[in-house]
C-alpha cells in the first residue's frame, strides 16, 4: 500500500481545516451588560472536558483560562453544608449512593467521581472552593440551585438552604459578583426577603413563563437553554430590563450562535473557545 | 494541543513505515506501533509492542504505551497526566488472531491536594485484561485490533472497557 501520498493528502486536508477553523467573526454585541458578553464555564470546564462537573480542578481551570466566571451547581447536605454537585443521586457519577441531602458531609467526602478513568477526583464544599480561589473577587459566580430535598419539611429545607447560601456570600464578599438561579419561585422569594440586593434569575420551562415570573417577582434576569430562546426574545427581555443567561452550549458553533443572540451571559461547555470569541 | 498530537502520531507512523521498508530481509515482524482508541490506555494511547516468543501459530509480545488526560493542570501550567499501559499479549493465528492479554496500568494524575488544594501528582496502579480479535500478518504491515479490555481500577473497581487499535507491524 502506498502510504506516503495518503499521509501527504491527510496532512494537507487537516491543515486546510485547521486554518479555516481559525478564521474569526466580528460580533456586534448589544445587551444590558455594557455591550459585553460574560463567558462562564458550565460547572467549570463543562461536560465535554476530562474533569467531572463541579470538581475543584474543573472550576479552577475554567477561571485560570481567563473566563469571567463559572456556573456551579449547589446542593445542601443533611448537616447543612453547601456542596458543588450536579446530579440528583450520587450514584449517577460517584462511588456512593443517595441524595446529597440524605447524607452528611463526612459521608459525602468519601465519594470519588467515577469518571474519567484512572482518576479519583472528589466533591468539594463551596466553603473549601472559595477559600482556595486566588483573586476570588475578580471572578463572577453563578449558583445554580438544585433543590433535591430528602426531607418532608420543605420550608425548613428551603430556609436552611437560603441561610447557608447567604453565609457563604457574606463570608467571601460575593454580593456584587454572584448570581443565583433557581426554578423554584418560593426559594427566590425567600432570598429576596433575606437580601433584596441578590441578583436572582428564574430558570423557567419556557421563555414566556420566565418573562412573566421575572417581571412579577422583579428579578434580575432569566436563565434559559439556548434552544428555548430566540434573539428577538432576548431583545424583549432586555426591553423589560432583564438580563439573560443562556446555557446548553456544547460546541464551538453553538458558542457563535449564542453570541449572535446578544445574551448578557453565556454558560458554555466549550469555555476556552468562548473566551477567545468574546475577548 | 490536538495539532501537536497529530504531528506526533504522523511522525511515529512515518518513522515505522520507513524503518520497515529499509529492512527487506525481515520475514517475521517482531515490532509494531499502534494507536488505540479507548483501550487500556484510557481514552487513547500510542503503543509499541515487541514479540518475545514466536512458535508456529502462537506469538507472545510485550506491549507498552503512553497516554494522558490533560497536558496542563488546573493552573494551566504544562504538567501532563501520565498513563502508562503495560501488558503481555498472546496471539493465536496467522492473519486473523485471537488475542489474550493482561497487565498493569500506571497512572500519575495531577489533582488538588486535599491538604492545601495545590496541584499534586497522585500515583496509582491498575490491572487490565485483554480479549479480542487482531488482524496482523506474520510478515507485518497493517494491523487492526478490536478488544474487550476490562480494567480493575485502583485494584478494587471493575470497569467494563474496550478499544480499537490501528497500527503497523514491522
Amino acid at each position: 500500500m502506498k502510504l506516503k501520498p495518503i499521509i501527504y493528502k491527510t496532512f494537507i486536508l487537516l491543515t486546510i481545516t485547521i486554518v479555516s477553523c481559525s478564521k474569526d467573526e466580528n460580533f456586534t454585541i448589544n445587551n444590558l451588560n455594557g455591550n459585553k458578553i460574560d463567558a462562564y464555564g458550565h460547572a467549570g470546564m463543562g461536560n465535554r472536558s476530562t474533569y467531572p462537573l463541579n470538581c475543584y480542578e474543573s472550576l479552577l481551570k475554567c477561571l485560570n483560562f481567563g473566563a469571567d466566571g463559572t456556573e456551579l451547581d449547589v446542593q445542601l447536605t443533611k448537616d447543612n453544608i453547601l456542596v458543588a454537585f450536579h446530579d440528583i443521586d450520587l450514584s449517577e457519577n460517584t462511588t456512593i449512593n443517595g441524595l446529597i441531602h440524605s447524607l452528611t458531609w463526612a459521608e459525602i467526602q468519601k465519594a470519588v467521581y467515577k469518571n474519567p478513568i484512572y482518576t479519583n477526583y472528589n466533591i468539594i464544599t463551596l466553603d473549601h472552593f472559595f477559600a482556595n480561589v486566588e483573586n476570588l473577587n475578580t471572578y463572577k459566580y453563578t449558583f445554580d440551585i438544585k433543590l433535591n430535598s430528602s426531607s418532608s419539611n420543605m420550608n425548613k429545607y428551603l430556609n436552611s438552604f437560603v441561610n447557608e447560601l447567604s453565609k457563604i456570600i457574606t463570608k467571601y464578599n460575593l454580593l456584587n459578583n454572584s448570581y443565583i438561579e433557581s426554578q423554584d419561585e418560593d426559594f427566590l422569594k425567600l432570598l429576596q426577603l433575606k437580601n433584596s440586593n441578590y441578583k436572582l434569575f428564574i430558570y423557567p420551562s419556557s421563555f414566556d413563563n420566565g418573562l412573566e415570573t421575572a417581571i412579577r417577582l422583579n428579578l434580575f434576569g432569566i436563565t434559559i437553554s439556548t434552544e428555548d430562546i430566540t434573539k428577538e426574545q432576548i431583545r424583549i427581555a432586555h426591553d423589560n430590563n432583564l438580563f439573560v443567561t443562556i446555557w446548553g452550549i456544547h460546541s464551538t458553533s453553538a458558542n457563535k450562535d449564542g453570541i449572535r443572540k446578544n445574551p448578557d451571559f453565556i454558560q458554555s461547555d466549550k469555555i476556552k473557545n468562548l473566551i477567545h470569541l468574546v475577548d | 494541543m490536538i495539532y501537536n498530537i497529530y504531528i506526533l502520531i504522523l511522525f511515529l507512523f512515518s518513522y515505522s513505515v520507513s524503518f520497515a521498508q529499509t529492512d527487506s530481509t525481515v520475514t517475521t515482524a517482531n515490532n509494531s506501533v499502534s494507536l488505540d482508541i479507548l483501550g487500556i490506555g484510557g481514552y487513547g494511547s500510542l503503543n509499541y509492542e515487541r514479540t518475545i516468543f514466536n512458535f508456529s501459530s502462537i506469538r507472545v509480545g510485550v506491549r507498552a504505551g503512553i497516554s494522558t488526560l490533560n497536558f496542563t493542570d488546573y493552573t494551566t501550567k504544562f504538567n501532563p497526566d501520565i498513563i502508562i499501559p503495560i501488558s503481555i499479549n498472546a496471539l493465536y493465528g496467522n492473519k486473523h488472531n485471537l488475542e489474550l492479554g493482561a497487565g498493569q496500568v500506571i497512572s500519575n494524575i495531577v489533582q488538588a491536594s486535599k491538604k492545601n488544594y495545590k496541584p499534586e501528582r497522585v500515583f496509582n496502579v491498575h490491572t487490565n485484561f485483554t480479549i479480542g480479535y487482531r488482524y496482523q500478518k506474520k510478515k507485518g504491515g497493517f494491523m487492526f485490533r478490536l478488544n474487550y479490555t476490562p480494567i480493575i481500577e485502583f485494584y478494587s473497581d471493575y470497569r467494563h472497557w474496550g478499544g480499537v487499535s490501528v497500527g503497523y507491524a514491522f
